[in-house]
């Protein structure tokens, strides 16, 4: 059996680690607390450092698009004439300056609002087109749902509609008894699975730096 | 026990068999069944083997010829019956005419030329055969002649289709002036009176020389010599005469019967070819080899009276024709005098500077019949000439042999190989098609009708302007639809917080939304903001999305604008920035706020003011406020900064779609998020109970419409579906009926 060192070594790095900062995480020992803040805050720059690595990586691709003139490279040459722009500014400006302030509420903020308009037309429009593709019980479940949780949630003259709206309402139960227990099924879920991911990196069954 | 050698195979047979054992080959069918068994096996075939023997007789060994010697005639019997001037021993027998005068002619071949003569008499004049009858001729053969005349109706039923065989040429018959004259200058005078009076020779051509005259002549000079020739065969004129005539006129009955011209041509075509065929072999056994053998032959074994030629009285009664020449009948109107046309036609100056060749028999037999030139008079024919005589290789001389060549070794030639793909019709189609495909690859289309936009997109365009002149309108014309009676409970929890809190005490917001749900979340959180700016509160603010930065700025310039405060940065309030690493970062954020910030986002320390002095850790914070749109987000605070509080509380101002995802940290004992405003409708409700109207005031009645609106179209757009997924579905069940 091929005995792979460096495997070795990045497992045993990775391993102890995590058991330094999962043990500084339940007993206060100042020498764990102190081992488990300096791999936090490492781990804080080396994610920060990956932002810039993936900025450089969206780059590169667009670049080499321009070069070998691919099609649409027209909107490579204004994505890196946006980014570069944009780290200028903020750059030179701050990202709390004036410049910074002008591209977020006239470029960010706009684009980002109308791409939500058009998705509440578009689910409307669903809504309406539901029954078109077949009477179905989900499909009615879906539209009376919908349309108990929007009615209870307007007032006409300032009047609710009685038994819709309310903390004893149709709408609070809807809200509190199945959209409550589900999601604390879907969150009981990502715990167990953040935990389960926790324990084979631990075990070293998963090795995600590659070692 | 006497036995016969077949001449096909060589292997002895019985004397009385006809075939042979062996090969099926005919033995018997050529000659005298009375004559011994060497002489008959002798004749069988000779007219195709004897010309090989002679060739071979040089190389032949000794043995052979011993063996040879039961069937066949020794050399030396042979010499001795031939004579000198045949031998060679006294030169040639027409270069020597002096000898050839001292032969007597014999009374048979003095009869035989007289009878001649009169055969070309009769083929000359017909009309003089008409005027003149031979005597005791027959009705038929009277008809026949007058037939070849062209008056008889069945020759005229013939003529169209054997013109040249039915009428022979005249040129054959008629004696060339230039033989004439070199037979009267070169040729003896027993010559002359030969080939003016035999029926036998024939007119030599004029460029013939002596020396090349055919073997027949010589043949027959043997003859002459030979005095003692038989009597019968002098008769053998007459029969040949008379007996083809009632022969062709039973052809011809045949042939009017024969209603398929075709057949016809080609059935004759076979007869003819046979007749020339026997024409030969019958020249070669009257002349030469029949000759030789019978007057070497002694008379109490051949006996003249056994001749296979009988008399005409004997042919006439029928009885005593032997079965072998029952088969066979002669005709023609000259006799056995045959000659080829070509070698009759008188020819020219020049050509007759050439020679022409004679070929021999075994030549002759070996010829495809396609390249033999007919004889234009049919002389010999058989009774079985239906039967197709083959006449090449090793079945030659018999009858009914299949006929190999014509059909299945018939050389054809290969079929031309071109380079041309076969292919089907469907092929090609499809080709034409593909190829119409690729053509049509790098050809700009034309533009075509202008499209007309699908009834889903009239719809969706309809949907859109129906809800932006709803809250246009509604926004334009102050239409105030009222708020919500009564509160939401985490709306009232999160008031109630931030009436406990006291005057300036730090708090902490994080702006964790995107640029996308600004309006939303700058309505529920402005609310939020203008209670804590009226409390005096300071706040630290910092964000885990890259643009919170921004943000920040663009909500306390908002709320300092629209609601009336003068908030300073670093003053009340301060940016600490951007945290970085996610629920990490978070987590490290929770657990050292001041070693995870150094200096503020414009660059300046942070710690350094005042009201952040005593900020050491999270949970030195009385308030924590959380504005985002994600519920991951929202469960990343919970998780990793909540339990850092220490009993601080904790509020969410919440996008309506993440309400659902953090009610569960909401509903919980202890409540691990202390209150929540979630949307324009919880900023709306909040408004109303501080009694402040503010900005989710003015957005809630355009919102309040719009939902309105939207329940409306859906009601409608929901029951225009049943009812037409109904009436379809009613169709299609109508239309199954019916089919």
């Amino acid at each position: 059996m091929k005995w792979n060192i460096k495997a070795a070594i990045s497992t045993s790095i990775a391993i102890a680690i995590g058991i330094i900062v999962l043990i500084g995480s339940f007993i206060k020992i100042p020498v764990l607390v102190s081992l488990r803040e300096v791999f936090l805050h490492w781990a804080v720059i080396l994610s920060a450092l990956a932002l810039v690595i993936g900025i450089l990586n969206l780059g590169y691709v667009h670049v080499r698009k321009i070069s070998t003139q691919a099609t649409g490279d027209i909107y490579s040459v204004i994505l890196l004439l946006s980014m570069g722009l944009t780290f200028l500014a903020v750059g030179f400006f701050g990202p709390t300056g004036e410049v910074s302030q002008w591209l977020y509420n006239n470029v960010i903020f706009p684009i980002e609002a109308s791409l939500l308009g058009v998705i509440a037309v578009v689910l409307l429009y669903a809504c309406i087109r539901l029954f078109r593709r077949g009477i179905t019980l989900f499909s009615v479940v879906f539209i009376s749902t919908t349309l108990v949780v929007l009615l209870g949630s307007v007032s006409i003259m300032g009047l609710q509609i009685p038994g819709l709206s309310g903390s004893d309402g149709i709408r609070a139960l809807l809200i509190q008894i199945p959209v409550v227990g589900g999601a604390r099924g879907i969150l009981i879920g990502v715990a167990l699975g953040a935990m389960a991911t926790g324990l084979r990196v631990l075990m070293g069954a998963d090795r995600p730096y590659n070692g | 026990m006497a036995e016969i050698r077949c001449p096909m195979c060589g292997k002895p047979n019985p004397s009385e068999r006809e075939t042979c054992q062996y090969c099926q080959a005919r033995l018997k069918s050529m000659v005298d069944p009375q004559l011994p068994e060497n002489n008959a096996d002798e004749q069988i075939g000779q007219s195709f083997h004897d010309a090989d023997r002679e060739a071979e007789e040089g190389s032949v060994p000794d043995w052979l010829k011993s063996i040879r010697e039961g069937d066949f005639l020794s050399e030396s019997e042979e010499e001795e019956a031939l004579p000198a001037w045949i031998t060679g021993e006294g030169g040639g027998g027409f270069e020597e005419p002096e000898e050839a005068e001292k032969i007597e002619v014999p009374d048979w071949l003095h009869n035989l030329r007289q009878e001649g003569e009169k055969v070309q008499t009769s083929a000359l004049s017909p009309d003089k055969l008409d005027a003149h009858p031979i005597d005791d001729e027959p009705e038929w053969l009277r008809k026949i002649r007058l037939g070849q005349q062209g008056d008889d109706i069945e020759t005229d039923r013939l003529r169209p289709v054997i013109p040249e065989r039915a009428a022979p040429p005249p040129v054959e018959v008629q004696p060339s002036p230039v033989t004439e004259e070199e037979s009267s200058q070169d040729i003896p005078d027993w010559v002359a009176e030969l080939s003016g009076k035999s029926v036998f020779t024939s007119e030599p051509p004029p460029d013939v020389s002596e020396k090349e005259l055919p073997e027949e002549k010589l043949r027959f000079e043997h003859k002459e010599e030979d005095g003692s020739l038989l009597a019968w065969l002098s008769t053998l004129e007459d029969e040949d005469t008379i007996q083809a005539e009632p022969i062709l006129s039973e052809k011809a009955k045949e042939i009017e019967a024969v209603d398929d011209e075709s057949l016809f041509s080609s059935e004759l075509s076979g007869l003819f070819d046979e007749v020339d065929t026997f024409d030969f072999d019958f020249e070669e056994e009257t002349s030469s080899e029949a000759a030789v053998i019978q007057e070497e032959l002694p008379e109490d074994i051949f006996p003249k009276t056994a001749s296979p030629f009988t008399s005409e009285e004997e042919l006439e009664q029928g009885d005593n024709i032997p079965d072998w020449l029952e088969g066979i009948s002669i005709t023609g109107e000259e006799g056995i005098e045959t000659e080829a046309p070509v070698e009759t036609e008188p020819e020219s100056e020049a050509d007759t500077e050439i020679t022409s060749a004679v070929v021999p028999e075994w030549l002759e037999a070996y010829r495809p019949a396609e390249t033999v030139e007919k004889p234009a008079k049919p002389e010999l024919i058989f009774k079985a000439e239906k039967k197709k005589l083959e006449g090449a290789g090793p079945l030659a001389g018999l009858y009914s042999v299949l006929p190999a060549e014509p059909d299945i070794a018939k050389s054809r030639k290969p079929s031309a190989i071109t380079d041309v793909l076969e292919i089907t019709e469907k092929q090609r189609h499809q080709t034409s098609v593909f190829e119409e495909l690729l053509s049509g690859e790098g050809v700009s289309g034309i533009p075509g009708e202008k499209q007309i936009i699908a009834p889903q997109n009239i719809i969706r365009i309809v949907l859109f302007l129906i809800l932006c002149i709803t809250i246009i309108g509604v926004r334009l014309f102050g239409i105030n639809l009222g708020i919500i009676s009564t509160p939401p409970s985490e709306t009232l929890d999160a008031i109630n917080i931030l009436n406990a809190m006291s005057h300036g005490s730090p708090v902490l917001l994080a702006v964790d939304y995107q640029p996308g749900y600004t309006g939303e979340m700058e309505t529920a959180l402005s609310v939020v903001l203008d209670e804590l700016m009226v409390k005096g509160a300071s706040l630290a603010m910092v964000s885990t999305n890259p643009t919170g930065p921004a943000q920040i700025e663009r909500l306390i310039s908002q709320v300092n604008k629209n609601l009336g405060h003068q908030y300073l940065e670093n003053e009340q309030y301060i940016t600490l920035g951007y945290i970085a690493g996610g629920t990490t970062g978070l987590n490290g954020f929770a657990n050292q706020p001041r070693r995870f910030f150094n200096q503020g986002a414009d660059g300046k320390p942070i710690w350094a003011a005042s009201w952040l002095s005593n900020i050491n850790k999270i949970s030195d914070f009385a308030l924590v406020v959380v504005a985002t749109d994600d519920p991951d987000t929202a469960r990343a605070w919970v998780e990793q900064v909540q339990p850092s509080l220490e009993n601080k509380p904790m509020i969410m101002v919440l996008s309506a779609q993440a309400e659902p995802m953090v009610r569960p940290y909401y509903e919980t004992i202890p409540k691990q998020v202390s209150g929540m405003v979630t949307g324009i409708m919880g900023g709306a409700a909040f408004e109303k109970i501080i009694n402040r109207p503010g900005v989710a005031t003015k957005h809630w009645s355009p919102f309040n419409a719009a939902v309105m609106i939207a329940i409306l179209l859906i009601v409608i757009g929901s029951g225009y579906s049943i009812i037409s997924t109904l009436m379809k579905q009613r169709k299609e069940i109508a239309q199954e009926g019916r089919g």
